[in-house]
């Protein structure tokens, strides 16, 4: 699938920083300890999308939701997906696990995880492989969670449609209850219904649902938004818990840099359906590359010092018609009229930590140097 | 010392729920509250805390929607509860909301200046049109918004945090002295939350205009906030300047809150081993004492005896409610200043007035259940209402009782000044009413705005015998909560009589009311008010809805509505792309249209066929939060207009349906179709028009059994054999079938009849609705030709499940026979059969 890329970092152009290593079986270091016990280290890809792109059909033409995104996630990692509502965080999620809906269609592209290409699982393989392979709590979850069920009956429910009718009740139980051990909520909860529950109760309960058949990767949207700041981080804790004890790779995906900054590893950006950068969550807050990523980490709103408003509005054109060249120089400060011209390419610039801005291009390091000049100077 | 703007003292808030029949329920949501905002300079004061804490409660209480159990509120140093009618009008226009979701204010077919006209109808602003312009273009540039850029825009083109500033905007336009901002920023991205931010300064700096800004985001009430209060269960746990206490939080409680708030460093993570407060725990109020106490790691055993009062921090103005500080002194309460006269009994409520407050309630309560009764066994309102009052006067402290019941009657009073002396106070005279026209039976009227000042006046004939219940609603959907519209009226009968009321205002609003009654032959009359108490700030009047269903007495004959009420909101036929016939009880395939792509249909009634018409969004909600929204009209076998799908005057909602008698000939239906996605995005959306009906003389067109034998192919497993296929009969070329089930055990199969080189698309689909997200429903087919030879494939589910699938022919002339399944792959794993839908759409030749 990577042959029909024409941005891929492999075949990245003359002049740039510098060449990306092979990530497979290489040796490079990563900046999150290795989950596996003597397995060698964590450097394997669990999951690897590949130039994947999303449409949505309109009367008016279709809506590029999701435009040629590549990433990996490596175990044990928790990969951070951010970006303004619209931006496609979640239409990504839906594709990689098949369940994008109509109007909504794959146009193409590459999921595999472990190895295995989801676009080519045949219909019962594909059912199996949902929540024992990937599994997704979806944004709004604790409000989808079936009102006439009680809590129990909904996890029993996606055990036994996967490891058939269980047939040792009390072993079940336990199982479950495990679960709740694991999320952080008491037995008793077992015999209620959704609406009896709060909602971070509920959240959790979505979370048990996602890990009960330990897949490979779970991803997380907007799992904690709409939640009190407490709540949010029993939440956000309990999620990072899981993740170490059942040993599954994390997407999360938010739109609060504050909270990722505490739970994720690496961070991706997507601006209007194209990956920006992604990188190393230390790099992106101590040293964001790409001018979207700047504006986001600027208006992060602190707690800490009182700053001076950084006004700035939403995506600003048709996402039908996106602007030519790169996707972000209608906002962008730094614009000039090669962005208009040459789409920017994924450029690497160290380990983990690629940005598709034409700024990091070596023929342009003049206009690099005084970009970063008067971001220095504001 | 001047008067300041907003002084609330002991503020206590009740609500209790069940009580009738089942056990009854009490929540405090507010307890003992006390808050200054000074008159000057404007400040911005921050209610923070979890949800459940009270801020909302605290907003509606300022604004008027819902009414203090005990203590006061006190604008301008005059206790709102003790206004007269003109002092209310005041205080209203210098009281003005912001709310939470800045699309729900919203009504998505409507430009954006639509909002504007609306505010300078109510308020008068002004009549000079250019004036009025400029009034706008004020408002919007104190936002930070060009009117060039956003008038003429509809909602769903502007980002939440421009649709939030308008909303502001249009505050600023009314020049008030308050804004209440109930979570302005919380559905909109950080990165987009600080233009509203800086419209708030603005407002504050530059217009003097001070703000009740609730939230429970602590990083944006750091950047902008002045005052501080920081609410746990209904009471102040700490307050101060903003920065105090954030900087260094006092009370235990809004340690953890703030400790919480994520620090966007990741080299600072949080400490994931101080062990959280399980949240069951963070719910359960102590009953005496601390409320925190449950919760608190520094927990005293005095903690228990007595909720702790705000001591005095080390920082000016700088108090928290916690016994860890008790050897500070505790911070006075400032006694209320008032302008005119004082309050009698000040400070302390004592749990004689709590109780005395709900005697109160409980006396609303038995006048509205007694209204009830009155109403249903056609009895004189009045008379009860008396009895009422009686009881109103025996309770052991009526000074208490009276508030509740004289806003009411200053309520009434302002709305209908000339009611008749023995009405009750919420009684609608007919004196003044704007008159409305004729109304039809089982015709809904589209939303109309209309208030006490503004009455409405609807007629209709009755028949001897003639049994009908006539219904007021309001037209808001309530989707967001809160909203408190309430529609009210009465009835006159031919003599000019009254009849019956609509609504029990004297004690609360409601969203609907229903009067069932046999008439008399002659002409009623329905007097319509409406007020607004919509949380969204429009305070004044309200959108409602009447309707008179019954049983026809005679030929029925659609009444068309005035063309003044058939305004934009009814869809002209004009410029609608032609989508053909509909044919009896078969739903459309989603189609896709706006406002600006106008679809129309066509169908046949036969006189006296009653049906009903039916439209809804075909959107998926996969996120939740989808507000798509269809529309549309129904006109006549003469053109006329018959009936209108749809409120869109108000807010969108996901199905609207019209019940016809039909005359005989064809009618049109104009659909057009919205999305509001609350996320902001596209414009258009799918719908669904179904025309529901007894045929009136079934007679399907017969067409011979294909006659051809399967011919042995080499079949790959998702070819569908014809054999064993259950018959479904002829498809009707563009006609959908909607949702058969079926699967691979139980196929079925459809007969067409082809000219030769006509093109066709032939489109199956799952008919499921995929409301819960991860539905993975796949139909599958198989086409044969007339000579039975396999022609093509619908579906590749050897590879996986899709939700659709079109094979494009051009086909030979004589008869084809599609063979259908389908299987369910939901993601809960429930596998088995699965609805779908088939069409066959001609192409042309
Ligand atoms: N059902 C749909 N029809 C048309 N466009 C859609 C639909 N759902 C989402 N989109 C578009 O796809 C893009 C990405 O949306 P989404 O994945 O929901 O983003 P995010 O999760 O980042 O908020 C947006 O431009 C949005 O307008
Ligand atoms: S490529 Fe150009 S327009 Fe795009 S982000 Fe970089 S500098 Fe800005
Ligand atoms: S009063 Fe007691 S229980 Fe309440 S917050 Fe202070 S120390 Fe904790
Ligand atoms: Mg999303």
């Amino acid at each position: 699938m990577s042959e029909q890329r024409n941005t891929h970092p492999k075949s990245l152009p003359e002049g740039s920083v510098s060449t990306r290593p092979h990530k497979e079986g290489g040796t490079s270091t990563r900046p999150f300890p290795p989950r596996g016990l003597g397995d060698g280290g964590g450097d394997r890809v669990v999951l690897k999308v590949d130039n994947l792109r999303i449409h949505y059909a309109t009367p008016q033409g279709d809506v590029i939701a999701v435009s040629d995104i590549s990433f990996n996630l490596y175990e044990g990692e928790t990969l951070g997906l951010v970006g303004e509502s619209g931006c496609g965080k979640s239409t990504t999620a839906y594709g990689i696990l098949q369940l994008v809906q109509p109007p909504g269609y794959i146009v193409h592209g590459s999921i595999q995880v472990d190895g295995t290409e989801v676009l080519n699982l045949e219909e019962e393989e594909l059912r199996k492989f949902r929540w024992t392979g990937l599994s997704l709590i979806p944004q709004g979850a604790m409000n989808s969670l079936n009102p006439t069920m009680r809590v129990k009956d909904q996890i029993i429910d996606v055990i036994e449609s996967h490891e058939g009718k269980q047939k040792d009740k009390d072993a079940l139980r336990e199982r479950i209850f495990e679960l709740f051990q694991n999320v952080g909520l008491p037995n008793r909860i077992y015999n209620m219904y959704p609406h009896e529950l709060s909602g971070g109760m509920k959240q959790r309960v979505c979370i048990a649902m996602g890990v009960a058949l330990h897949p490979t990767v779970v991803i997380a949207d907007e799992a904690t938004s709409a939640l009190d700041v407490v709540v949010q981080r029993i939440v956000a804790q309990t999620l990072v818990k899981v993740k170490d004890e059942i040993g599954v790779s994390l997407i999360v995906i938010g739109h609060d840099m504050g909270l990722l900054a505490q739970i994720v590893d690496r961070i991706a950006v997507m601006y209007a359906g194209k990956m920006v950068e992604i990188a190393p969550v230390e790099n992106v807050y101590a040293n964001p590359l790409h001018p979207y990523t700047q504006l986001l980490i600027d208006s992060i709103p602190s707690i800490k010092e009182r700053k001076p408003l950084k006004i700035t509005e939403g995506i600003t054109h048709d996402p039908r018609n996106p602007p030519s060249g790169c996707i972000f120089r209608l906002r962008c400060p730094f614009a000039w009229e090669h962005c208009a011209e040459v789409e920017p390419p994924p450029i690497y610039v160290e380990d983990l930590h690629e940005v598709a801005c034409h700024l990091y291009d070596e023929q342009f390091e003049e206009r690099r140097t005084n970009a970063h000049a008067l971001i220095a100077n504001s | 010392m001047p008067t300041p703007l907003l002084q609330i003292r002991d503020a206590t808030k009740v609500y209790s729920s069940g009580g009738f029949l089942g056990k009854k329920k009490t929540v405090v949501a507010l307890d003992n509250f006390n808050l200054t905002i000074d008159e000057s300079p404007a400040t911005i004061t921050t209610i923070a805390g979890e949800s459940g804490s009270g801020k909302t409660t605290l907003a509606n209480l300022v604004l008027g929607f819902i009414k203090l159990t005990s203590g006061h509120i006190i604008f301008d140093g005059e206790d709102i509860t003790d206004m007269s009618d003109e002092q209310l009008k005041v205080y209203r226009r210098n009281v003005q909301a912001v709310f939470q979701d800045p699309f729900g204010v919203y009504n998505p077919f409507y430009r954006i200046d639509h909002v504007f006209d609306l505010v300078n109808k109510h308020f008068s602003l002004s009549d000079n049109q250019s004036e009025y312009r400029d009034m706008v273009e004020t408002g919007l540039n104190v936002v930070g918004l060009y009117g060039e850029d956003v008038l003429r825009k509809y909602p769903h083109q502007l980002s939440g945090g421009q649709r939030q500033r308008i909303m502001m905007a249009r505050a600023y336009m009314i020049k008030p002295r308050l804004i209440v901002a109930d979570e302005p920023v919380s559905m909109v991205d950080a990165s987009l939350r600080a233009s509203i931010l800086d419209a708030m300064l603005r407002l504050r700096d530059d217009h003097n205009i001070s703000f009740l800004y609730i939230t429970h985001d602590l990083s944006t009430a750091y950047q902008i906030g002045d005052q501080i209060y920081m609410l746990y269960q209904g009471t102040t746990a700490e307050r101060g300047t903003a920065i105090d206490v954030i900087d260094a939080p006092q009370h235990p409680y809004v340690q953890l809150l703030i400790d919480s708030v994520p620090v966007p460093d990741p080299t600072d993570k949080w400490d994931v081993n101080i062990s959280l407060p399980s949240e069951e725990e963070m719910r359960t109020a102590a009953s005496v004492g601390c409320r925190y106490y449950p919760r608190c790691p520094h927990r005293m055993d005095k903690c228990l005896e007595e909720q702790p009062p705000l001591f005095k921090m080390d920082k000016p103005k700088h108090e928290a409610a916690c016994y860890l500080y008790e050897e500070n002194e505790i911070a006075p309460i400032e006694p209320p200043v008032l302008v005119n006269r004082p309050i009698t009994e000040a400070a302390a409520p004592s749990r004689a007035r709590r109780w005395r407050g709900a005697a109160a309630l409980a006396v609303a309560v038995i006048a509205a259940f007694a209204l009830g009764f009155a109403i249903a066994f056609n009895q004189q309102p009045q008379e009860v209402i008396k009895e009422v009052a009686v009881v109103v006067t025996a309770t052991p402290e009526p000074e208490v009782a009276t508030p509740v019941a004289a806003t009411a009657v200053e309520r009434a009073l302002e709305t209908a000044p000339e009611a008749a002396v023995e009405m009750p106070d919420f009684v609608l005279s007919p004196d003044g009413a704007k008159d409305k026209g004729e109304l039809a039976l089982n015709v809904v009227t589209l939303d109309e705005i209309a208030d006490g000042a503004d009455k409405h006046s609807y007629r209709f004939t009755g028949s001897a015998g003639q049994a009908v219940t006539v219904k007021i609603r309001t037209g808001g959907s309530g989707l967001s909560g809160g909203n408190l519209n309430s529609p009210y009226g009465a009835i006159y009968g031919p003599d000019g009589a009254f009849v019956a009321a609509l609504g029990d205002t004297a004690v609360r609003p409601r969203r609907s009311y229903n009067a069932p009654l046999t008439l008399k032959a002659g002409a009623y009359t329905i007097i319509v008010g409406a007020a607004e108490v919509d949380r969204y700030g429009l305070v004044g009047d309200a959108p409602y809805q009447v309707e008179i269903e019954g049983e026809e007495p005679a030929v029925p004959e659609p009444t068309p509505l005035p063309t003044a009420v058939a305004q934009d909101f009814v869809l002209a036929p004009e410029g609608a792309t032609d989508k053909g016939e509909l044919a009896l009880n078969v739903v459309t395939l989603d189609e896709i249209a706006d406002g600006a792509d106008k679809h129309s249909y066509r169908f046949t009634g036969s006189a006296g066929q009653a049906v009903t018409v039916k439209i809804r969004t075909g959107g998926s909600g996969l996120s939740g939060g989808n507000l798509n929204s269809p529309y549309g009209t129904i006109y006549g076998p003469d053109g006329a207009f018959v009936a209108a799908l749809g409120d869109t005057a108000v807010r969108p909602r996901r199905s609207y349906n019209a019940q016809l008698s039909l005359k005989s000939g064809t009618y049109t239906i104009i659909v057009g179709a919205a999305e509001v996605d609350r996320y902001g995005l596209v414009g258009d959306a799918p719908y669904q028009v179904e025309i529901e009906g007894e045929e009136p003389a079934p007679e399907p067109t017969a067409l011979p059994a294909p006659a051809f034998d399967p011919t042995p192919l080499p079949q790959p497993e998702f070819i569908l054999s014809p054999a064993g296929a259950k018959d479904k009969g002829l498809l009707v070329i563009d006609v959908v079938i909607e949702s058969e089930i079926a699967d691979a055990e139980d196929k079925h199969s459809y007969r067409f009849e082809a000219t030769a080189g006509q093109n066709v698309s032939i489109k199956i689909r799952t008919g499921g609705s995929g409301l819960s997200g991860g539905n993975l429903n796949s139909p599958y087919g198989t086409i044969y030709g007339p000579d039975g030879a396999f022609v093509a494939p619908l579906g590749d589910t050897a590879v996986r499940p899709r939700r659709s699938y079109n094979a494009s022919l051009t086909l030979k002339s004589g008869v084809y026979t599609i063979i259908v399944g389908s299987a369910q792959v939901d993601r809960y794993g429930l596998v088995g059969d699965a609805p779908y839908q088939l069409s066959v759409q001609s192409m042309g030749a």
